[in-house]
């Protein structure tokens, strides 16, 4: 048995931290699987380390399960990293030429 | 003035000859596959005439411009001298026409009469370049007409084959829709940029690798080509720099100024256009995550910035930052491990847990380093995931180069081998130096000397079996320089540098 991968943690699936009780983590995936019946756009996807990833009933089912064993709920606590800020555009990178590049034709051959 | 209406039935008629003796000779183009019908005359005619009436027109203009200038108005000698060079020069851009106008054998039959100055001592090549760039401005597939004017096209059947033939071969293929073979084809052609003096193939090939990184969004592919740039194309100097700017990688300020992008707004637009269209935004800067006291959770936290990193931006000192604290966490983090085992009744030891997560590791740096371009060296922490990491995929390239060194051997035997054994050469090449680059300096002789010697006598194979001597030349000497750079030596070298002697 290996350790979840960073962007399939159940514990990201389920929007929780490590230190989430079982009932927590229960009535969180009750929670999440009504919200995915009706449609809920709020659900669609969960934060990761890596980037938003879209959820699903079928990785809520399996994220839920993972964590009533106690050898994968030890390993996805061990894996467990917050969510990364969104990281922001390459604007500064391309500060230097942003005026050049805005022109269509040089002034000069 | 001459009568040049009724010349004109008179240059049919040669056009037509010309297209019925083309038939037999097996030179350049295959008249059975220009052939219209059996009543129509053939497109080698058509072109002849057009040619010939063309170059008619231009002629009895010049004889004019003569006459008015011998009268005394001198500037007619400069519009007599134009008429002359357009007379000579017209089949170059009436074959750059055809190209645009996806016509494969129009482009091929102009190039072949086209000046020499163009086309250098190897028309029937251009030739054979000009028809595949031709496919590509085709608006409905190939039809198989035209796959056989490409299968019997006589620049694919020399004795020898030129760059511009290697150059036709992987744009044709491209052309019909095989990236990966047209690709192989490339990366071969631009190992033989010592070989060949002319520098337009190697424009050409690079110019179309670059595309081809850009579109499957290989930022460091791109930025190695156009660093590289066999061409020396002005335009890919410029391009590699704006995209090795955008995707933070380091900037060859020497190359990228505001008076070079002002003068290249052909590699600006392209880049526009490709970061439009495929390029995400990148993070500015992404430093490692302080430590927090925790060396387990330090360890993941660093796992997770080297996977945000991306390949694109990985390096070896991130790898072994990694390596470092995923070192502290298996030597202080047992306890942790032990006591959270202990509170949920886990049977599994502290050691089994660790290695489990270390196991996950290795396989997300893997995948990680599968798709970065990392400089081979020294190898990281034994036993850390990256090590782990980086000797699965030692072992997976190495075993991709064997087999692929093993089809270039057997390439004599394939139905096609002057035309195949190329892109068989193309994906080895390529195969050993992804392995070279991955593999520590111990790992490489025993591996790169197996292969060496399939390259060695596949390649003695297709000199002595199809006379391919310019393909057993590349081979030799890119070896000559390549076994002494990885390590080996001994018979295997003196083996190569006997033969590429024998081969000039």
């Amino acid at each position: 048995m290996s350790a979840p991968r960073l962007g399939e943690n159940p514990f990201a699936v389920l929007d929780l931290t490590s230190d989430a009780t079982r009932t927590e983590t229960e009535r969180a995936a009750q929670k999440l699987l009504a919200m995915l019946a009706v449609g809920h756009g709020s659900v669609a996807s969960y934060a990761t380390p890596l980037g938003p990833r879209p959820r699903t009933e079928a990785l809520v089912r399996t994220a839920v399960a993972a964590l009533r064993d106690p050898d994968q709920r030890l390993l996805a606590e061990l894996a467990w990293t917050p969510p990364a800020e969104a990281q922001g555009a390459t604007a500064a990178a391309w500060a230097p030429y942003a005026d050049v590049l805005a022109r269509r034709r040089p002034c000069f051959p | 003035m001459l009568p040049v209406a009724g010349l004109i039935p008179l240059l049919l008629i040669a056009a037509r000859v010309a297209g019925s003796t083309n038939k037999g000779s097996g030179r350049g183009v295959a008249a059975s596959a220009l052939r219209g019908g059996a009543a129509a005359p053939t497109l080698d005619g058509w072109v002849a005439l057009v040619n010939g009436a063309a170059r008619f027109g231009l002629c009895i203009g010049f004889q004019s411009t003569l006459v008015l200038a011998i009268a005394g108005d001198v500037t007619w000698i400069g519009v007599g001298a134009g008429l002359v060079l357009g007379a000579f020069s017209f089949p170059t851009p009436a074959s750059e026409l055809a190209v645009r106008l996806g016509l494969p054998r129009v482009a091929s039959y102009f190039t072949r009469v086209s000046a020499p100055w163009w086309t250098g001592r190897d028309p029937a090549g251009w030739a054979a370049v000009q028809a595949a760039r031709a496919l590509r401005f085709q608006r409905r597939p190939p039809s198989p007409g035209v796959l056989d004017f490409f299968a019997d096209t006589a620049a694919f059947h020399r004795p020898t084959m030129s760059a511009q033939t290697l150059l036709a071969r992987g744009l044709t293929e491209a052309g019909l829709g095989n990236p990966a073979s047209a690709r192989a084809s490339l990366h071969a052609l631009l190992r033989l940029k010592p070989m060949v003096e002319r520098r337009r193939p190697f424009a050409i090939a690079s110019a179309w690798l670059v595309a081809d990184a850009g579109q499957r969004a290989d930022w460091n592919e791109l930025v190695r080509l156009c660093r590289d740039n066999p061409g020396r194309a002005g335009d890919l100097d410029v391009l590699g720099e704006l995209v090795a700017s955008s995707q933070g990688l380091a900037v060859d300020h020497s190359r990228l100024s505001r008076w070079g992008v002002l003068r290249r707004p052909r590699a600006c637009r392209w880049w526009k256009q490709a970061a439009a269209a495929r390029a995400r935004p990148a993070p500015v800067e992404l430093p490692p995550p302080p430590q927090s006291g925790d060396p387990i959770a330090d360890a993941v936290a660093t796992h997770a910035w080297l996977l945000r990193l991306g390949p694109s931006r990985v390096t070896r000192p991130a790898l072994s930052l990694h390596s470092a604290r995923w070192r502290v966490a298996a030597d202080l983090g047992r306890a942790t491990v032990g006591r959270r085992v202990a509170a949920l009744g886990s049977r599994r030891s502290p050691e089994e847990v660790l290695g489990s997560l270390a196991d996950g590791f290795r396989d997300d740096l893997l995948e990680l380093l599968r798709a970065a371009t990392l400089p081979g060296g020294t190898p990281f922490p034994e036993g850390s995931p990256a090590e782990e990491a980086r000797v699965r995929l030692s072992h997976e390239r190495a075993d991709a180069f064997l087999a692929q060194s093993l089809a270039f051997h057997k390439s004599g035997n394939l139905p096609n081998p002057r035309r195949d054994a190329w892109v068989v050469l193309g994906q080895t090449l390529v195969a050993w130096e992804a392995f070279a680059a991955c593999a520590a300096e111990a790992e490489r002789p025993g591996v790169l000397e197996e292969g060496g010697r399939n390259l060695i006598n596949g390649a003695a194979d297709l000199c002595n079996r199809w006379r391919e001597a310019m393909l057993g030349q590349l081979v030799f000497d890119w070896l000559s320089e390549a076994f002494p750079a990885n390590g080996v030596g001994g018979e295997l070298l003196e083996l190569a540098l006997r033969n590429a002697g024998l081969t000039r």
